[in-house]
């Protein structure tokens, strides 16, 4: 069992044929070095998300290997945040977020409440909300709790698919400082899928370009830290932005 | 105006029209029936079912009363053997495809074919009343609860599978909070379905006893020729039937409110 605080990932050779015949992933190869952060963009329908599932052991590869294969971690290792907050909506603010707790039986139900708080807290949820419910919250906070949840369990791998797409702009803006400072403080191995090439480079160590199934292109990440939003005005932060550009146009064609 | 008045007054306005219509309806029947000289055995004025059903009026309390408490305890039996089988029906297809053709019969089986095969088994009592009732309230609750067991979020479905749930944990935390909501339609479809069926089953058993519920109240009078009480019997059902369908749907907005609203999304 893997227990560590940050653990990397590594794809080899992936493939993933639904059913139809459609080939979705066409031997992938990823590495995400422990702590670092990978950025998957491109457009949709281009195996994206179909990779993050097979990381999070999801989705059954046809063909290929995901290290580490999610049976041999421990539960709550790995923590995956959903496209919506797909909060349950009959469990208030803090039981939604005590539930990864609950699921892999850790800590007595005061320790798992005490972590939920905490980690609402973390995500600048408002203590006066905790004990609403999904539908008494607006859709950022419900992200926050989305947020919180999948960080509780304290996983050495996060997952996020596209987690900031349904919000406003200037929502979004706050969301993916939130993430950078999060990571900044509890730093783990991460994947992000997103449509959105500025979130990728602010948040990626690499950002990989994905086309037809394949990984087309890959962009390391070099600037300077610590990043925020106002790093998108940076020099490096242009050029990154036209190299990203480039290797989507070159992916697609 | 305050928000409660503001409110009441609201809900007298929509309800207007449905009185009006009322009204109307029973002056055109008081009015039809005198001018007509319809016989009162075929349909008496409103006045005098007025007067049978005041005159009676322990009497119809007493059955409405007994056929409320059956049609209560038939639902609830309804709900907890319908929840029970639809959690059996959620666990495996295979058991979904063996036992669904037989819940189907009791769903088209006539209930007046098999209520005197009923009397045969439990006998001339309250017990038959409430078998008919909760046989008849039983499969809007069971399909409805059978699909909300299976009707899952898919994002709710991997995010336990994230964390491996077994098959348990997800059948208490997700499968049955999910499938609450439709439990509540369920509810609301079969509460006036249990009513109809405690009246069908009175019906029969009321033949064979002096039973007092509305149904075999209403048999009995029916062979007495006392049409004036029979409809304020009639209409007492209706009442019931309207009640506990108010009396549902207040419980299950209460109880059930968060369950109800969807995925939160």
């Amino acid at each position: 069992m893997i227990a560590s605080p940050a653990a990397p990932i590594s794809c080899r050779r992936v493939e993933v044929r639904f059913a139809d015949g459609h080939d979705v992933l066409r031997g992938v190869d990823l590495d995400v070095p422990a702590g670092k952060t990978v950025a998957l963009v491109g457009p949709s329908g281009c195996g994206k998300t179909t990779l993050l599932r097979c990381i999070a052991g999801l989705q059954a590869p046809t063909a290929g290997a995901v290290e580490p294969r999610p049976e041999s971690l421990a539960a709550g290792t790995m923590a995956y945040v959903f496209q919506e907050p797909a909060l349950l909506p009959w469990l208030d603010a803090v039981r939604n977020v005590m539930l990864p707790l609950d699921l892999v039986g850790r800590g007595t139900p005061a320790e798992q409440r005490a972590a939920a708080e905490q980690w609402l807290g973390e995500v600048g949820f408002g203590r006066a909300d905790l004990a609403k419910h999904p539908g008494e919250l607006s859709g950022g906070m419900k992200m926050r709790v989305s947020l919180a949840r999948a960080l509780v369990t304290e996983p050495a791998i996060l997952l996020l698919d596209e987690p900031f797409a349904a919000l406003d702009d200037l929502l979004r803006t706050r969301l993916t400082e939130l993430l950078l400072d999060l990571h900044a403080r509890h730093p783990r191995t991460m994947v992000l899928v997103t449509h959105n090439i500025a979130e990728a480079i602010l948040v990626g160590d690499e950002v990989c370009v994905m086309d037809g199934g394949r990984i087309g292109g890959r962009v390391a990440v070099d600037l300077p830290g610590p990043r925020h939003d106002r790093s998108r005005g940076d020099a490096a932060f242009a050029r990154l932005y036209g190299a990203v550009s480039d290797a989507l146009g070159e992916a697609a064609r | 105006m305050s928000r409660p008045q503001a409110s009441l007054a609201g809900l007298a306005a929509e309800a207007l029209p449905a009185v009006a219509v009322a009204v109307g309806v029973v002056a055109f029947w008081q009015f039809g029936v005198a001018h007509w000289q319809v016989p009162a055995y075929l349909l008496p004025s409103p006045a005098a079912v007025a007067t049978a059903g005041w005159e009676k009026r322990a009497t119809l309390l007493h059955a409405v009363w007994v056929t409320a408490r059956a049609a209560v305890v038939g639902l609830t039996a309804a709900a907890v053997v319908g929840t029970l089988l639809a959690i059996l029906f959620s666990q495996s297809r295979i058991i979904r495809t063996a036992l669904y053709p037989y819940v189907l019969f009791l769903q088209t089986v006539p209930i007046v074919a098999i209520a005197p095969l009923l009397i045969t088994w439990s006998g001339y009592g309250e017990r038959t009343v409430i078998l008919v009732s909760a046989i008849i309230a039983l499969f809007p609750i069971l399909s409805n609860v059978t699909a909300g067991l299976l009707a899952l979020d898919p994002n709710h479905r991997d995010l336990f599978r994230l964390y491996r749930a077994g098959r348990w944990p997800t059948l208490l935390r997700l499968r049955l909070p999910t499938a609450m909501g439709h439990l509540a339609l369920g509810l609301r479809i079969s509460c006036g379905l249990a009513v109809i069926g405690a009246i069908v089953g009175e019906f029969f058993v009321g033949r064979g006893s002096d039973f007092p519920g509305l149904g075999a109240v209403m048999d009995r009078w029916l062979a007495m020729g006392k049409t004036d009480a029979l409809i304020a019997a009639v209409l007492l059902s209706s009442l019931l039937g309207l009640a506990m369908f108010a009396a549902v749907n207040l419980v299950t907005d209460r109880l059930l409110h968060h369950y109800v609203q969807g995925t939160g999304d």
